[in-house]
């Protein structure tokens, strides 16, 4: 019986080291397509979204193909601010992506500002997170539910 | 006599019987818990989508929109106490239904006998040409398919701020639209204004404006050819309901643009007829607000400029 208890509790121990290995944060890359399509799936908008092509997001975003490993950009028809971006930064261009969508984000605001001014409390609430090689933007109405998916998408 | 030796058995107690049992019970519990915790760790790593593949981002907004129906408020510019220079508002507030349109408009040979050029044999190259214009020309710069084209869009554009705000982003900073023109070798230009200016109290005061866009780009460059494109509807929808956005003032603008491209002798383009329905609005499921474009009516806007005889 003692001999049953023991190992009883010896399984119970290894079970729980075991989920709490299965719980830690997953160090997979992030795919940008899976990226944009579960920010497109999970984050609700109030405007009609489509993706654009990478060549005229690198445009928009005032970016050279060199400094882009990968890129996916989601926009809305012009009459709301939101957005979604995810780039995958080439070697030590990172820096250069994020202030790229920085950027973004303050010419938006100045664009909305007198245009449709309910709009600048989405931007002002806009999510841009970054982890490894990627950096992630994303404007829309609930800022915490974009917040949220976007650190599901990064792991953090 | 070898002795035997038996191990000895301590008989439990009532209490130790209890607290044996308790134990046990508890360990139990922990196990499961722990098994629960591990199986559901590790099926939510590879838990795939419930419907198989993600619904589109279009159908997703759309169920958004059907159960909030956001209203968007008109650009604040166009506000009635914007125009105060130009005296006190004196056009209705009933919003008009716009008159439909005759079948003979709607025939797109029509298009062609308003409009200079060629038999068309190719479809248009806008590598050499430049497109100005507010929100909706932006629209067009990302979904339109015109992506060897220059654009110089700003939101809320109007004939007044082409000339003074600075929004279009150069090599030499922040440039109004008429300065970065300078810095632009161009052989065309195409240029959609209007929808921000629809509250303009008196539609001769759009006109003469747009003519000093005429004339500016003239003297920059005297050879450029330059388009203008008649504004774009609105739905239904919204001209009912808005004294400001609404497709009889369009027509009224249109008309007179159409007037203006005569007088300075430049070439007016029906863009109107490429995304307008039997009744001349936009359709419905054109548009979230009913003033901006899908990206898929922006498409048919920019397959017309592609096609269209310049």
């Amino acid at each position: 019986m003692k001999k049953g208890i023991i190992c009883l509790a010896a399984l119970f121990i290894l079970l729980t080291i075991a989920s709490g290995c299965a719980s830690q944060p997953k160090n997979e890359p992030v795919d940008v397509n899976n990226a944009v399509n579960e920010l497109k799936t999970k984050v609700p908008f109030d405007d009609q979204m489509t993706e654009i092509s990478p060549e005229t997001a690198l445009t928009l975003y005032g970016l050279q193909a060199e400094q882009v490993e990968e890129i996916g950009a989601v926009l809305s028809t012009g009459a709301t601010s939101e957005e979604i971006a995810v780039i995958k930064a080439a070697d030590g261009k990172l820096e250069t992506c994020k202030q790229a969508l920085e950027k973004r984000i303050e010419e938006q605001k100045a664009s909305f500002e007198n245009y449709v001014p309910a709009e600048i409390p989405k931007l002002e609430h806009a999510c841009l997170m970054e982890k490894d090689d990627v950096v992630i933007l994303c404007v829309a109405k609930n800022a915490d539910t974009a917040k949220q998916v976007v650190q599901e998408i990064l792991g953090a | 006599m070898r002795k035997v030796y038996r191990k000895s058995r301590r008989r439990r107690t009532p209490r130790g019987n209890f607290f044996y049992t308790l134990s046990m019970a508890v360990l139990c519990l922990f196990l499961l818990i722990g098994a629960t915790a591990v199986i559901s760790a590790y099926s939510s790593r590879s838990m795939p989508h419930p419907n198989g593949q993600p619904p589109s981002a279009s159908i997703v907004s759309q169920e958004t929109r059907q159960e909030e129906q956001p209203v968007l408020e008109p650009p604040s510019q166009i506000a009635p106490s914007s125009c105060s220079e130009q005296g006190n508002a004196e056009f209705s507030s009933k919003p008009d239904e716009a008159p439909a349109l005759s079948e003979d408009a709607l025939d797109p040979a029509a298009f062609s006998s308003r409009q200079q050029g060629k038999d068309l044999k190719e479809p248009n190259d806008f590598s050499a040409a430049v497109f100005l214009g507010d929100s909706r020309t932006e629209g067009l710069s990302l979904y339109g398919g015109l992506e060897e084209a220059t654009f110089f869009t700003q939101k809320g554009m109007t004939v007044d701020s082409i000339f003074t705000k600075p929004a279009i982003a150069t090599s030499a900073g922040k440039l109004t639209v008429m300065q970065a023109l300078e810095q632009q070798p161009f052989e065309q230009v195409f240029i959609m204004l209007g929808v921000n200016e629809l509250g303009y109290v008196y539609s001769d005061i759009f006109i003469s404006r747009y003519e000093k866009i005429i004339d500016g780009i003239r003297e920059i460059n005297p050879q450029a050819k330059i388009y203008i494109q008649a504004i774009l509807p609105v739905t239904k929808a919204k001209s009912q309901k808005d004294a400001v956005f609404n497709n009889r003032r369009v027509q009224e603008y249109n008309a007179l643009l159409l007037e203006m491209s005569e007088r300075k002798r430049v070439t007016y383009l029906e863009t109107d007829r490429a995304v307008a329905d039997a009744e001349g609005c936009l359709p419905a499921e054109a548009s979230s607000d009913g003033v901006h474009l899908t990206a898929e009516y922006y498409k048919k806007w920019g397959d017309y400029l592609r096609n269209c005889p310049l």
